[in-house]
């Protein structure tokens, strides 16, 4: 068997453990009322209407603020990322901008953003935020990835500064800009769960406060194993399209 | 100093490193080389050989001294897109077919695309069954004879070389040099090869410049004039290994 299978096999191995000793500890109760078994969790939800259509209306509005903040934060970090690479004077000062608003826990920023956009917001910022580091980050550096033979090769063609960034350091940019989507596609998932714990009007983050807040135990897990499936979703997708695009560039 | 070929003049040059500490790379460098004329330089690693070319090729100044092509600055030559450099690292854009990437130079220098022009190459090259191949699907010594094809497309003024096989193994190297033998006798354009394979220098150049290192400076020029045309039987001839020999003495010496 090829590594990369054995890898797969061994993944694929581990989960099922894992599945397995949930399973097995919500069977026997070992852990209270607070640990369903997954399997009668998820048929228990799914198996009533009312639960179910409102599990798949708050994925929807997840989905959707997930999507508005991951198109906004790219667009933004890649802009701001650019923006950085033609003026060298503004990088340092954009680099500690960008890291100390990530590192700021978001619980800390939220009465600021919230007085921003309102509650409803909330959501698609806290995306944008998470989806916008990331793709900052990665313009920041792939930008500054040219190597040094093809930037020679450029400079004693005789090329202009313009045809240096359109035709070498974009490019050259796109590795690290997929490697950054990757990132940025979970992490706007994740920043949109979190934004609508702040009071938006629904979504998965909404159905979490609500059913932890009536112990509905049951409806929490499925929720919150929804909300991984979805930002693991959108992980591997980046991954496909990384693999896709990125091998001409490599 | 002569306006056509390359002329250095006393050329020196320092780097600074740390704590205020320079290093010579280059001292007191005086070279001329012909228009049409096929030059090697050869040396030891660190004796400055590929920093004369990267000074000719406007990517390094001289700290002291002068240096002209064809008459005027490097950074002139460039500007005006006359200039071709085949580097030892192939440096062909990845997400380029290696058509597109020889018709790069037309691009940067916004010229119309000689379409002919870049086939005949290929052809010239033995590249013509992999235009639309990617650098990543193609062999090192293809990727360096699309490399050498990039640098004369635009027939330039001036070809530098700089270890361009150096990162091959000894049978494709010998048969690139063979080729590129070839590809010159077809272009004659002035050349500047650097090297640390003196067989690969005597067998290509008309002129042989050696190098010594600490600091970088010329030791020796020999002019290679033999009856033999550069091809298969030149590297079997005494004449030819008696030069060899004496060059590599030399450079064991330094």
């Amino acid at each position: 068997m090829s590594s990369r299978g054995k890898k797969i096999l061994l993944g694929i191995l581990g989960a099922l453990a894992l599945i397995l000793a949930a399973e097995l500890i919500g069977r026997l109760g070992l852990a209270g009322k607070a640990w369903p078994a997954p399997s009668d969790a998820i048929f228990s939800v799914l198996g009533n209407k009312l639960n179910s259509a409102l599990l798949f209306r708050s994925l929807g509005a997840t989905l959707v603020s997930a999507g508005t903040g991951l198109l906004i934060g790219s667009v933004a970090g890649v802009a701001v990322g650019f923006l950085g690479f033609l003026f060298p004077v503004l990088r340092p000062g954009l680099d500690q901008t960008a890291s100390i608003l990530n590192t700021i826990p978001l619980v800390a920023l939220a009465p600021l953003l919230i007085t921003l956009v309102g509650p409803q917001g909330m959501s698609v910022l806290t995306a944008a935020l998470g989806a916008g580091f990331a793709m900052f980050v990665a313009t920041a550096s792939g930008l500054l990835a040219v190597s040094p033979a093809h930037s020679d090769f450029f400079t004693v063609s005789g090329a202009s500064r313009l045809q240096h960034i359109i035709r070498l350091s974009l490019p050259s940019a796109v590795p690290s800009l997929l490697g950054g989507l990757t990132l940025a596609g979970s992490g706007a998932v994740l920043g949109a769960v979190l934004g609508e714990w702040f009071g938006a009007p629904s979504g998965l983050g909404v159905l979490m406060i609500s059913s932890m807040q009536n112990f509905q135990v049951k409806l929490l897990f499925v929720v919150a194993l929804t909300a991984a499936l979805v930002s693991l979703l959108a992980f591997y997708t980046m991954v496909a399209i990384q693999k896709l695009v990125g091998r001409r560039f490599a | 100093m002569s306006a056509s070929g390359i002329s250095l003049d006393r050329v020196e040059k320092t780097f600074s490193l740390e704590k205020r500490k320079t290093f010579t790379a280059l001292k007191d460098v005086t070279l001329d080389v012909a228009q049409g004329e096929f030059l090697a330089l050869l040396g030891p690693s660190g004796c400055g050989k590929s920093t004369i070319l990267r000074m000719v090729a406007g990517l390094e100044e001289p700290t002291a001294g002068k240096l002209a092509v064809n008459g005027r600055g490097p950074r002139e030559l460039v500007n005006e897109h006359r200039l071709g450099v085949a580097f030892q690292d192939h440096a062909l854009l990845p997400w380029l077919t290696v058509f597109q990437n020889v018709s790069l130079p037309y691009q940067l220098a916004k010229r119309p695309v000689d379409k002919a022009r870049i086939d005949d190459l290929l052809e010239l090259v033995g590249l013509a069954r992999f235009r639309d191949a990617f650098p990543r699907q193609l062999s090192g010594g293809m990727r360096q004879r699309a490399s050498i094809a990039r640098s004369l497309v635009l027939k330039p003024e001036v070809l530098l070389l700089d270890e361009p096989f150096g990162a091959l193994d000894a049978v494709t190297r010998r048969r690139m040099n063979l080729e590129l033998a070839r590809i010159w006798s077809e272009e004659r354009t002035t050349t500047v090869l650097v090297t640390h394979d003196v067989e690969e220098a005597v067998f290509l150049a008309q002129r042989v410049v050696v190098l010594a290192a600490n600091p970088g400076r010329i030791r020796h020029e020999e002019v290679l004039s033999f009856d033999t045309a550069r091809t298969e039987g030149l590297e079997r001839t005494d004449e030819f290994h008696h030069v060899v020999d004496r060059l590599t003495r030399m450079l064991d010496a330094s």
